[in-house]
């Protein structure tokens, strides 16, 4: 293979590319694919945002780590660079690249906004105050802060916006309403049913917990969705992308299961089979309580906003 | 926690928006998921913005060109087109094919009721020999009188097809009269009733009956003639007139056996009436005179039938046709055509038919038959004799 001039213009093939540098070939590459040049982005504008991309995220390597040119290429392999360049090229406050995006996604917005909301006006007001967010009308720090640069060209641009704009409408509808978070909200659990023994219900809370903690996320998920949420199999199927029978069979299995391994953990506690077929049937609802508590008391804590950069 | 505690734990909107769009690792899917499985407000988040994007692609098929069979309607309104012209025009040549069979028929029909114009005045032909001269007038003649034949004949046979088509019962080309009588002048109906017609007719039979309305009126001409010389109170009943002692009133319901109202037309019914209707026996070609030749005309009355064959000449037969006996001549000219009159028009004939013999009718009884009916006989010159047996004929 023949060596490759770095952006540094230093030639290098297959070896750290220390200090931002990347590969001509694969810019001049993702140049052609981005077709940043037909809404008249000037190439140095465009260098400069891929480089800015890479190194900000390292191409997604430790700090200290150095891609190579062939990791680069695979990093920016799995961004949609089309839309990150828009998207970086409007939040440094490009004219052409805005009048690229309200040429594209202007009415894509509203029509996500107007279907999210369900209203018409609703619709409207919300996909405008997100553009005006977007247009960077926001100040942070003295700043003007754009939520496009929090953009990283993961799945698509237009799907980020509906995804916004539906974050927008969620904490919206929770704050007009006073409204507890969405963990809180749920209905709590009915209150004991006196007649059932306190250590019976205490030995099924806790056989349940251990049977749902064992259950992996895809079926946690699964039983949430369905059972808190009251999703139709096909918006869960959606979501997950499969189709509306494998949501059906999954989340049978994963009920099946679910009791099969509260059984278990029943015996386990020292019930025998038929007392612990006894403590789960006595009182379905119970149960039911318990596993939305159960499900919505876990927390997921991998997660952190990652500030916008 | 607090808003801000959350925000913090909260996948940001493109990690969402990737989980969506299945653009995630295997890595980062099931943290995805773990989070989801217990957040409520972000299972929220997701399915508001999957909804989103299934309008969005909802609006952007209902946008898409329409598929290719749809296409085809265009190509099929030239075709139903293009049909439906064939079909205007074959009915129309249908119609226009009818219309010149009924026009054929009238013009038929007007033909042999003309009286026969006197010849015309010949230009002075070459003298020929006696023997030349004898055998051409006999060829001339011999001619002449096949082709009326074959019209007349022609005439009588398109009547039966037509009433055929109808469902109605036609007989003989005689009862043709006595069918156009009675849509002429149908039987009185009680008071306060409608007539019975046409919301069961389908329209094709309404158009004949228009043509038969307009033959019923020419027959309405001879039906004033026999009035005229009928007597009153046998017409006013529809008695045998002088044919019996007894004069039996007779209700003009009776007369309604002979023309019984059409019947209603479908499919079982029109084939039970061609299968009971026309037997062979009743039928002009069908019929075997003594003379050899093919009957032209007939009329019966039971089991008695009287024809003429193409010679002119007259048979009676009493048992339907089996055996038959020549009638003698007793009208000038040729004889053409014999049909049945009602018994309005019995009184003429009766006298003499009562004086000369007792008509020998089916019952045997020796009285003019029960119905009244008489016998019409019309000569090439449209002269009418009538006859009560079918042996004796008088003058009209």
């Amino acid at each position: 293979m023949a060596s490759a001039e770095s952006v540094a213009g230093v030639p290098e093939t297959g070896v750290p590319a220390l200090g931002g540098a990347i590969d001509r070939r694969l810019l001049e590459e993702l140049w052609r694919e981005s077709n940043a040049a037909g809404w008249g982005l000037a190439r140095h504008e465009f260098d400069r945002i891929v480089l800015d991309v890479g190194t900000a995220q390292n191409y997604r390597f430790e700090a200290s780590a150095a891609a190579t040119h062939r990791q680069q290429a695979e990093f920016f392999r799995g961004l949609r660079v089309d839309d990150l360049i828009l998207a970086r090229a409007c939040a440094a406050g490009n004219e052409r690249a805005w009048e690229h995006f309200i040429a594209r996604h202007r009415q894509p917005l509203i029509r996500a906004a107007v279907a999210i909301t369900g209203s018409e006006t609703l619709g409207r007001e919300l996909a405008d105050q997100l553009y005006a967010e977007l247009f960077g009308l926001n100040m942070r720090e003295g700043e003007r802060r754009c939520p496009l640069l929090s953009y990283r060209g993961r799945g698509s641009l237009m799907g980020w916006l509906r995804t916004t704009l539906a974050q927008r409408h969620v904490d919206h509808h929770r704050r007009s309403r006073h409204e507890e978070p969405l963990e809180e909200i749920d209905a709590p659990a009915a209150g004991i049913d006196p007649g059932t023994p306190a250590a019976e219900l205490s030995a099924l809370e806790r056989a349940t917990e251990e049977a749902l903690r064992e259950r992996n996320s895809e079926d946690r998920f699964l039983l949430a969705a369905y059972y808190l949420d009251g999703q139709t199999l096909l918006q869960i199927a959606r979501v997950l992308g499969v189709h509306e029978a494998t949501v059906s069979r999954k989340l049978k299995r994963a009920t099946h299961d679910t009791r099969r391994q509260v059984l278990r953990n029943l015996q386990r506690g020292g019930l025998s089979r038929r007392a612990a077929e006894e403590a789960l049937g006595a009182d379905p609802r119970d149960l039911d309580m318990n596993l939305k508590k159960l499900l919505q008391s876990s927390q997921a804590k991998t997660f952190k906003e990652q500030a916008a950069l | 926690m607090s808003a801000t505690t959350q925000h913090e734990f909260h996948p940001d909107p493109e990690m969402l928006s990737a989980f969506a769009e299945q653009a995630l690792n295997e890595r980062e899917r099931d943290e995805v998921l773990e989070h989801l499985a217990a957040c409520g407000r972000c299972r929220q988040v997701v399915a508001l913005a999957r909804e989103a994007a299934d309008a969005e692609a909802v609006q952007k098929v209902v946008v898409q060109p329409r598929v290719w069979w749809r296409s085809w309607g265009l190509a099929l309104a030239p075709a139903a087109v293009a049909v439906t012209a064939v079909a205007a025009i074959y009915v129309h040549v249908r119609k226009t094919e009818r219309n010149a069979q009924v026009a054929k028929l009238e013009q038929q029909r007007t033909d042999e009721k003309a009286p026969t114009p006197p010849p015309a005045a010949p230009a002075r032909p070459v003298k020929p020999t006696a023997s030349e001269s004898k055998s051409d007038r006999a060829g001339d003649r011999q001619g002449e009188r096949e082709r009326e034949v074959r019209e007349s004949r022609q005439a009588q046979e398109d009547f039966v097809d037509r009433f055929e088509v109808e469902g109605r019962r036609i007989h003989t080309a005689g009862e043709e009269r006595e069918r156009d009588r009675a849509l002429e002048s149908p039987a009185p109906a009680p008071p306060g009733s409608e007539p019975e017609t046409d919301d069961r007719t389908p329209p094709e039979v309404a158009m004949h009956d228009e043509e038969w309305r307009k033959e019923a009126k020419e027959a309405e001409e001879e039906r004033h003639l026999y009035a005229a010389e009928a007597t009153a109170p046998s017409n006013l009943h529809g008695s045998e007139g002088g044919a019996t002692e007894a004069n039996h009133p007779v209700d003009l319901s009776a007369q309604q056996v002979e023309t019984r109202p059409a019947p209603e037309l479908s499919p079982g019914s029109l084939i039970r009436l061609r299968a009971g209707t026309f037997s062979p026996a009743l039928t002009a070609g069908s019929i075997h005179l003594p003379s050899g030749l093919r009957a032209i005309s007939i009329a019966h009355e039971g089991p008695r039938m009287l024809a003429i064959d193409e010679a002119g000449a007259l048979f009676l037969s009493e048992n339907s046709g089996t055996n038959w006996e020549t009638v003698t001549t007793q009208w000038t000219g040729r004889a053409v055509m014999v049909r049945k009159d009602a018994a309005a028009n019995l009184a003429a004939a009766a006298p003499t038919a009562a004086k000369s013999e007792p008509s020998r009718d089916t019952s045997g009884s020796g009285e003019v038959s029960e119905t009244g009916t008489v016998f019409a006989l019309t000569n090439d010159q449209g002269q009418v004799w009538w006859s009560a047996d079918g042996r004796i004929w008088n003058a009209k």
